[in-house]
């Protein structure tokens, strides 16, 4: 469904991606995460067609995005601040989206509405922030389309909205199996809904894996440092602080049995890490821990 | 059927788990229908395919069975089954935790065996 080969983009001397490489085969529900000024949302509005590969290969369902309007109609791209006219309201919204993607599942979109209590008779331009990103919610899912991308997708939603958000991303997957490609910061809450996740750093994908497994990365171990320098010393170390005696490191190691039963030998503590806390700590070049 | 599912393991096995917690508590019984991919996917806001692949490692244990364009049901025997394992996994998953905090707060063994006795008694 999207193939991405040797991709560069950005300016000659500082490429945005570099050499970047991606495929993904079968409908999906996808996580997407990176550090501000990673490249998550150029490589999101490359796949929507709204700029052009600077060098390598960029297909999704088999059709180059860029100015083409047959592959847009399948690819929908719903962006953190998406632009609305000045003037539109709800209804504008779904106009929109049935003139753009031919999948476009009215009843849903009414039916989302109602569930997000949106006014009709508002302006969207005099929306608050968690009724914009509703909006933004409602377009995207119900747009049906073969790819839909959402650039955080929660913002400003309050809790239950979110969990509604969450039940209607189920509930239209459930209907209409397709690509879902999900950018969030906020990792801990998407997470059981992805079946894989990708994350990009410098431009370049560092994980793309299944989620079950990117949930059993990071190890914590605390105790004795003498006893966690031992067994530790082949281990990459992405945090370490101490309180008293104590010596705590968070290891970029699976939480396997192995590690279950080298920490009970040793009398060590081992805690799993959350993969919030190991995904930022894994990103961060300026570690050069000693133990 | 647990609310909520945590951080402890992964999420396949949860529902793994909670599946036969449920068989195990007589609350879904012998021949009768386990909830769909989709229903603990909406319940539990998980992947389907997350679910999916718990409800298949319980067909995989023969624990259910799958009953094409049906569902799946709890297969004949399965409590029985589930009780055994439960039993064989008793010392490490809680005999052997208890010992070792007994022995961390100078509880000996008459000590433990005299505490457990006058819990049940009391019971």
């Amino acid at each position: 469904m999207i193939q991405i080969k040797n991709l560069t983009y950005g300016y000659q001397q500082t490429p945005v991606l570099s050499n970047f490489n991606l495929t993904e085969t079968e409908p999906n529900i996808i996580g997407l995460w990176g550090r501000n000024g990673s490249g998550k949302t150029t490589l999101m509005s490359l796949l929507a067609g709204h700029n052009k590969p600077l060098e390598g290969k960029l297909n999704v369902l088999g059709q180059e995005p860029y100015n083409n309007l047959t592959a847009l109609e399948n690819i929908c791209y719903i962006q953190e601040n998406h632009p609305f006219g000045q003037n539109w309201k709800i209804e504008d919204v779904c106009k929109f989206g049935r003139y753009f993607h031919p999948n476009w599942n009215q009843e849903f979109a009414e039916k989302l509405i109602d569930v997000f209590e949106l006014p009709f008779k508002k302006k969207i331009s005099k929306f608050s922030k968690g009724m914009k990103t509703a909006t933004q919610i409602i377009l995207g899912l119900s747009s049906n389309a073969q790819i839909t991308i959402l650039d955080e997708p929660t913002n400003g939603l309050d809790a239950v909205k979110r969990k509604q958000f969450y039940d209607a991303l189920l509930e239209s997957y459930e209907e209409n199996p397709r690509l879902f490609l999900i950018s969030t910061h906020h990792i801990e809450e998407i997470q059981p809904l992805c079946e894989s996740l990708i994350v990009i750093q410098d431009g370049k994908v560092l994980f793309h894996e299944q989620m079950e497994d990117m949930r059993e990365k990071g190890v914590i171990l605390s105790g004795n440092s003498e006893m966690i320098e031992k067994v530790t010393s082949s281990s990459r170390i992405i945090e370490s602080s101490s309180i008293s005696s104590t010596h705590k490191v968070m290891l970029d190691e699976s939480f396997s049995n192995k590690w279950k039963s080298i920490a009970s030998e040793h009398d060590l503590t081992i805690e799993k890490a959350s993969l919030q806390d190991y995904l930022i700590n894994v990103t961060d070049r300026k570690i050069e821990v000693k133990s | 059927m647990k609310p909520t599912l945590d951080e402890s393991q992964p999420i396949f096995q949860q529902i793994a788990v909670l599946i036969m917690d449920e068989i195990i508590d007589g609350r879904i019984k012998e021949e009768e229908q386990v909830p769909s991919t989709n229903e603990l996917s909406r319940f539990y806001n998980i992947n389907p395919a997350t679910a999916r692949k718990g409800l298949q490692a319980l067909v995989d244990k023969e624990i259910i069975y799958k009953q094409r364009g049906v569902g799946m049901f709890v297969s004949k025997g399965a409590k029985e089954k589930l009780i055994i394992e439960r039993k064989e996994q008793f010392y490490e998953e809680y005999v052997a935790p208890l010992l070792k905090e007994a022995n961390r707060i100078h509880l000996d063994e008459q000590m433990v065996i005299e505490l457990i006795k006058t819990k049940m008694d009391s019971k």
